[in-house]
């Protein structure tokens, strides 16, 4: 029996006013996302990936069309709603590690920091023990390397099983060594059952998913 | 709902970054200086007003008192006790600034005789009189201190004893010294209080000699009998206890007024008490128990101070307001630059569900210790601030302790200030997408500005400086300072919006890289070039408004003091030749007739000496359309049985004038709007004081007085040449004493705390554009990158900051100062603080100042010109283009 997908875009579409008028950055969007997958948003520059990975983070809004992540409507909530829906139940990890990271706090902190703001979460030591991170605990981001930066970015979103993991370009600031201890963090993701979607070119990303969409420049995922 | 709001909120400041907020600013010093530099400018301008409102009060009080005979403001207390008991008993209840007592006792006219010689005397006490006397010779022992020119006359010298009679008693008393006579330092700060009684008689003669007597301290037996000694001469006495206004402040001279009614009291329990303790014999009958009084003219004084103090509060209080709003604007934009320096943390935690409520509480926790620090620094820094460009006077303890409450006030509100911009713009830290130019704004804004200036400008009368008839001192229309502001802001405003309709234009530029760069960042960015227009324009144009209006009614109220007493300075003397040699061509004497009569009109009379006159006299060119030597030049002696005249203040024709006893028939020969020594409410009749010799051979004017007018030098100049030279006179007073200045200080000081606040609104408006110029060049850095790899030179990128931030200052500091100038020339006319004293308000505008404002822009230019250039070097050039790739 086919499961209900986790995340379900139809006619998903965004578009930005400029001083020369409308421009749209995603149109026409059709999407499903099956729980526990590892899905891949790939496509060209500027096509629109990024913009369609954060309406699915719940950062930003669709101007048409309607997403369903986990039986719940994000599309229609008002900011202050989405925001806290975002907290409890997606992760959300940006292209450059830096970005996920404080450099005054420890990657233990961070992760305290993450599980309380997602509610109050136990046994985050396993999850740091899954993703082979817990021998990282007392360092601080400068003193990381940029694939392991990334694998406590990913572990920070995952920390209390939210809906969904949502990940921009994981490995593009990456080295070839670094990208594949984040792919392999994805894959641990996965293995633990969460749902994971991933806007990336890399093909060593591409080739790891369980489903690939393909968004072309203002003609929707295909 | 709300426990869940509340348990959301409590988890969200429990996690590492709230915890560790207070001392994370010390890791970005950048930021950090930033906002300290920002909240002490806040507490600086939260601070001063209570500081200059105090200093300013204290200048009055100074300048109140220290031209005045001590006799006038000191305590005097009614003489309830014996000289030793009632000394004993003021001491026993001197509070602050209250000096010792000091008893005078004064004797009326005796005789003294030596040699078959008599001659008047008066004898005198007052306490540690010997200090103050310049003795010529002494012998030890207690008896007579008599005057050089007495003990001459009398062939008397120390060791000589004189009979002194007074009614049928006499006694034999010892000369124990010759002093210097005292008659030339009546107006002296220690023998100020007996100038009545030394003052020469109305013919120039001296008066009685003051013999002082060597009493020591003593019971009122002996002290009676010694005076008895004396003969049973009248003895008027009067208790004296000095204040001390050196430094004194409005505070402590209000408590010394305060403690009178207390110190009546405790004298009158002391009366008490002594009468209690003391037989009949020791306590004269004379002093029966009474009510004690204590009179000081210091009261009325502090009354004066106090309405000044009001009067100026409430002008400056809206000015004081505006200028908080800017600074607390400053603040604003502090916080603002905090959210761009930590924007990868921000959005890091934005994403993560933080709020943007709630990240305005961590940017308020981060800021609270260096917001406290600067607001302590500004504080500390309004008292040299108010000292160096305040009104000058002592600021008074207490009024520390309101700028601190304001300046702490303000850091809450600055604070909160900083919380809510935080919040504000991590709205949109998550948003990405193309954004829209921000615009400038169209003529709307300016135009009804400049219509609400216009308005404005209407309701001003013709004289601003308000002064109700009862007042204690005038006070400034508010239109006069809020028509300008408006003014300012219209023109400012104009000039941004013309410039950036200008830069537009200057998209087409072409030339050398650095000016191509300028054009193309202002054209750009049409909202940032005017508001560098507007943040030079103003407090330029606010400081060279309140400067040139200072400067201006300053200058207006010395010429009118001048035109009031006739010079510089002024001394009554008794006869017309009286002009001492070292003041030739600086000094004339003139002969007044006051309140004479013409055809039923009154008028005053004023004989002058033409070739003297120019030398020594006032005049303003306002004064008559025609040259004054030329005018002085129709004076002279009778022609046809008429003196030539030149008429003043008045239409007054040829005819008789009665000169109070003498009939002066008179031939108009010239006519002049005013002149020195006029009065408001009658003409000057002005002929020359040979055409008066010739009318009063047989006759004199019952009223005549002659006066010594003198120009470029000060009282002391004019009364030394005097001595010199023996010249009699009644005493000397200079121009500045003559008004009430004291009524019209509210306006000057008004206008000078406008200067102030201006230059605090020119500091708050340098320390936004470096705020915005680090952060904007931060913005720019991969543009700058991407620039240097295509041959962008590191001088030509730092011209074009130059050029990006100086031709918009520029502008405004033009702009600012020309509508600065337009403005008080449009008012100052308003702003005469005494209309019925010529002439009528100088101009004197402060182009020194606008020349100071130009190269200061150009200062400031070039600096954020060097921070833009060292924020772009120091920009991670492969890392900013990695990120662009």
């Amino acid at each position: 029996m086919r499961t209900e997908p986790v995340i379900a875009c139809s006619g998903v579409g965004r578009a930005y006013r400029t001083d020369s008028g409308e421009v749209w950055a995603v149109r026409g969007v059709d999407l499903e996302v099956e729980r526990g997958s590892l899905t891949v948003l790939a496509g060209p520059s500027g096509a629109g990936k990024s913009t369609l990975l954060r309406i699915i983070a719940a950062l930003d809004r669709p101007t048409e069309g309607s997403i369903t992540i986990d039986a719940v409507e994000t599309g229609g909530m008002p900011d202050r709603r989405r925001r806290r829906w975002r907290r409890r139940n997606l992760g959300y990890v940006f292209q450059d590690p830096a970005d996920n990271l404080l450099p005054y706090l420890t990657v233990d902190e961070h992760l305290q920091m993450a599980a309380t703001l997602r509610g109050g979460v136990e046994n985050i030591d396993e999850l740091a023990r899954h993703l082979e991170i817990d021998d990282l605990s007392g360092e601080r981001p400068k003193r990381l390397s940029s694939g392991q930066q990334q694998r406590v970015a990913l572990a920070m979103a995952a920390v209390g099983d939210p809906a969904v993991v949502v990940a921009d370009e994981p490995t593009a600031e990456l080295d070839q060594e670094s990208a594949a201890l984040a792919i392999h963090t994805l894959l641990a993701l996965r293995s633990a059952g969460s749902t994971v979607v991933v806007a990336s070119h890399d093909a060593d990303v591409i080739r790891t998913a369980d489903s690939v969409h393909r968004v072309e420049h203002r003609r929707g995922a295909t | 709902m709300p426990h869940e709001h509340s348990d959301r909120w409590r988890a969200v400041l429990s996690t590492k970054p709230f915890v560790r907020a207070p001392v994370l600013l010390f890791k970005s010093p950048a930021v950090l200086a930033a906002i300290i530099g920002a909240a002490a400018i806040l507490g600086l301008v939260a601070g001063s007003t209570p500081l200059y409102l105090s200093s300013a009060e204290s200048a009055a009080l100074e300048r109140e008192l220290s031209g005045r005979c001590s006799a006038s403001y000191d305590l005097q207390v009614s003489t309830f006790l014996p000289a030793l008991a009632q000394r004993q008993a003021m001491t026993d209840h001197l509070g602050p600034r209250l000096g010792q007592p000091v008893l005078v006792a004064e004797g009326s006219i005796g005789t003294a005789t030596y040699n078959d010689k008599s001659l008047p005397l008066k004898l005198m006490y007052r306490t540690g009189f010997a200090d103050d006397l310049d003795v010529i010779d002494r012998v030890p022992g207690e008896g007579l201190w008599m005057g050089e020119r007495l003990a001459g006359d009398l062939g008397v010298a120390p060791g000589s004893t004189v009979t002194v009679w007074s009614g049928p008693l006499q006694a034999e008393i010892p000369v124990v010294a010759v002093v210097g006579d005292l008659y030339d330092q009546r107006s002296e700060p220690d023998w100020c209080q007996f100038e009545n009684i030394l003052e020469p008689t109305s013919m120039g003669d001296l008066p009685t000699p003051l013999v002082f007597v060597d009493l020591q301290a003593m019971s009122f037996p002996q002290y009676e009998a010694a005076f008895a000694t004396y003969g049973p001469i009248g003895i008027n006495e009067q208790w004296t206890i000095p204040v001390d206004i050196d430094g004194l402040t409005t505070g402590e001279a209000r408590a010394i007024v305060d403690s009178i009614a207390v110190l009546e009291d405790a004298y009158h329990d002391e009366q008490v008490t002594f009468r209690s303790e003391h037989g009949p014999d020791e306590f004269h009958p004379s002093f029966a128990i009474a009510e004690v009084a204590v009179h000081s003219d210091l009261g009325t004084v502090v009354e004066r101070i106090e309405a000044l103090g009001a009067a100026l509060g409430t002008a400056i209080d809206p000015l004081a307001a505006a200028v908080l709003a800017t600074a607390l604007g400053l603040m604003g934009m502090a916080g603002s630059y905090w959210v761009d320096r930590r924007r990868a943390e921000l959005r890091s935690l934005a994403a993560r569900g933080v709020s943007p409520g709630q990240l305005g509480v961590k940017a308020g926790l981060e800021a609270a210790l260096p917001i406290l620090a600067g607001s302590v620094l500004g504080w500390a820094a309004a008292g040299p601030v108010v000292r160096m460009a305040g009104p000058g006077g002592r600021i008074d303890p207490t009024a520390f302790t309101a700028a601190a409450s304001r300046a702490g006030s303000a850091a809450v509100l600055g604070a909160g200030i900083v919380i809510v911009v935080a919040a504000v713009r991590s709205r949109s830290l998550l948003r990405t997408g193309p954004s829209r130019a921000r615009a400038g704004f169209g003529p709307l804004l300016p135009i009804a500005f400049g219509a609400a200036a216009w308005w404005i400008r209407s309701q001003i009368g013709d004289n601003a400086v308000v002064r109700e008839d009862r007042a204690l001192v005038g006070s400034i229309d508010p239109m006069v300072v809020l028509y300008p502001m408006l003014a300012f802001a219209a023109i400012a405003l104009a000039g941004g919006y013309a410039l950036s309709r200008l830069t537009r234009r200057a998209r087409r530029a072409r030339g050398r890289p650095a000016l191509y760069l300028a054009s193309r960042r202002l054209s750009s960015a049409p909202l940032l070039a005017t508001v560098l227009v507007i943040g030079a324009a103003i407090p330029v144009a606010t400081l060279v408004y309140s400067a040139t209006l200072t400067r201006s009614t300053t200058s207006t109220i010395d010429a009118k003091g001048r035109s009031f007493i006739g010079a510089d300075v002024s001394a009554p003397v008794y006869s017309l030749d009286s002009v001492p040699s070292s003041l030739a061509g600086q000094a004339t004497v003139v002969a007044l007739i006051e309140r004479g009569d013409i055809a039923g009109q009154r008028i005053d009379v004023l004989a002058i000496d033409p070739d003297t006159f120019q030398g020594g006299a006032f005049w303003d060119e306002s004064f008559s359309d025609t040259d004054l030597g030329e005018l002085l030049d129709r004076l002279g002696p009778l022609d046809g049985g008429a003196a030539p005249a030149l008429v003043a203040n008045g239409d007054v024709g040829d005819g008789l004038a009665d000169a109070r006893g003498v009939e002066i028939p008179i031939h108009v020969v010239g006519r002049a709007e005013a002149f020195p020594g006029a009065r408001r409410d009658r003409p000057l009749i002005v002929i020359s004081t040979e055409a008066l010799g010739q009318l009063t051979t047989e006759r004199s004017p019952n009223i005549l007085r002659y006066l010594l007018w003198a120009s470029g030098g000060t009282v002391e100049d004019v009364t030394g040449a005097l001595a010199e030279e023996s010249i009699g006179y009644a005493f000397a007073i200079p121009a500045t004493r003559t008004l009430d200045l004291l009524k019209f200080q509210s306006v000057v000081w008004t206008f000078d705390f406008l200067e102030l606040y201006a230059m605090l609104a020119g500091l708050i408006a340098v320390g936004a554009i470096l705020l915005y110029s680090d952060t904007r060049q931060r913005a720019r850095n991969l543009a700058y990158a991407l620039a240097r790899r295509m041959g962008l030179s590191r001088s030509d990128h730092k011209f074009a900051s130059l050029l990006e931030t100086a031709i918009p200052l520029l502008i405004g500091v033009l702009v600012g100062a020309a509508t600065a100038l337009f403005t008080a020339r449009s008012v100052y006319l308003a702003l005469d603080p005494v209309p019925e004293t010529p002439p009528g308000p100088r101009w004197v505008p402060a182009q020194t100042l606008i020349v100071v404002c130009v190269m200061a822009t150009l200062v400031l230019s070039w600096v954020t010109a060097v921070i833009s250039q060292r924020a772009a070097d120091g920009a991670d050039t492969s890392e900013l283009l990695r990120h662009e790739n």
